[in-house]
């Protein structure tokens, strides 16, 4: 494969990403390309060493932002025919509701998921809170109740403090797998973007 | 090396390959080969975001019938190897404790 050949299956596979962006990470590689070539490496080899196509292109989509990618594809890129508008328009009660429910369901989805993360620390925080007060309470119950009520709510706040301890453990667990969900969800949004091959795994 | 030190340290490394001279991204991947393995991609991205730091800047030099780039530290930049040093100073320390009467192994 020649490195004008590379360029563009990789411009191919890039075309709905925003050109700004590619271009820039294009003359990037092509500088490399071209300064090892000028090492003494054959264009195959120098080609070679950079990686495939996919590879690259993977690369460079996990790389540029979602929002750019997104902004870009709902730019219209040419204008629209006539009949075009009458039928986007008068299509609209379907695409449009359809795009909505998409939409709504995703958010729902992820709404869901971060809401149990919420309960979670709203849980530990509730645990956190009420157990060293329950056993400060405890305290003021040996000297105002009985020793009996006063230790009993000593003993029951220690256990909210332990169940707060657990808690915040698990918290933090829930929350770090859902950031690693979203992340994939993301990457696997704009990988949705590539032109054609199958897809790869990103070498980060 | 650890996934998390890696990264830490990587910007730092790229700092250093442009700390005496300005260089260009071959070179610097060149350059840093012996201590560190770093993709094309990973380079970019590093200096994208140095760039946008203010540690270091970029220029276009015609080479050749071509335009090459050339990325040169700025003053913020040398401050953050100076911290870098310091920062690993007490590391070092702490490596001498740590193989303190070991014999190579």
């Amino acid at each position: 494969m020649t490195k004008q050949d590379f360029i563009t299956a990789l411009r191919g596979k890039l075309k709905k990403f925003p050109n700004k962006e590619v271009e820039d990470r294009i003359s990037f590689y092509c500088e490399i390309i071209d300064d090892s070539i000028e090492e003494g490496l054959t264009e195959e080899q120098a080609l070679l060493k950079l990686g495939s196509v996919d590879d690259i292109a993977n690369q460079i989509a996990s790389q540029i932002p979602l929002r750019k990618i997104v902004k870009h594809n709902v730019k219209p890129t040419r204008k629209l025919k006539v009949w075009e508008t009458i039928l986007l328009i008068v299509g609209s009660p379907i695409w449009l509701s359809l795009l909505i429910s998409l939409f709504a369901v995703v958010f729902s989805v992820f709404a869901s998921l971060w809401s149990v993360d919420i309960s979670f620390w709203a849980i530990t925080i509730a645990f956190v809170v009420c157990g060293p007060l329950a056993v400060i309470l405890g305290f003021i119950f040996i000297f105002v109740k009985s020793g009996a009520e006063g230790f009993a709510m000593i003993g029951a706040g220690l256990v909210l403090l332990g169940l707060g301890i657990l808690f915040v453990f698990l918290s933090k667990l829930i929350t770090a797998l859902l950031v690693k969900l979203t992340k994939l969800l993301i990457l696997a949004v704009k990988k949705a973007f590539l032109i054609g091959g199958k897809n790869n795994e990103i070498n980060n | 090396m650890d996934v998390q030190l890696k990264r830490g340290i990587l910007d730092v490394c790229v700092l250093s390959a442009i700390k005496t001279e300005e260089s260009y991204g071959y070179k610097i991947i060149k350059d840093l080969k012996p201590y560190v393995e770093l993709s094309e991609s990973t380079l970019y991205t590093i200096l994208k975001r140095l760039e946008e730091s203010n540690l270091l800047t970029v220029r276009s030099v015609e080479h050749s019938g071509r335009l090459r780039k050339y990325y040169k530290i700025t003053k913020t930049g040398l401050g953050r190897l100076k911290e870098f040093k310091n920062e690993w100073r007490d590391v070092m320390k702490i490596y001498e404790y740590v193989s303190r009467g070991d014999n190579n192994d």
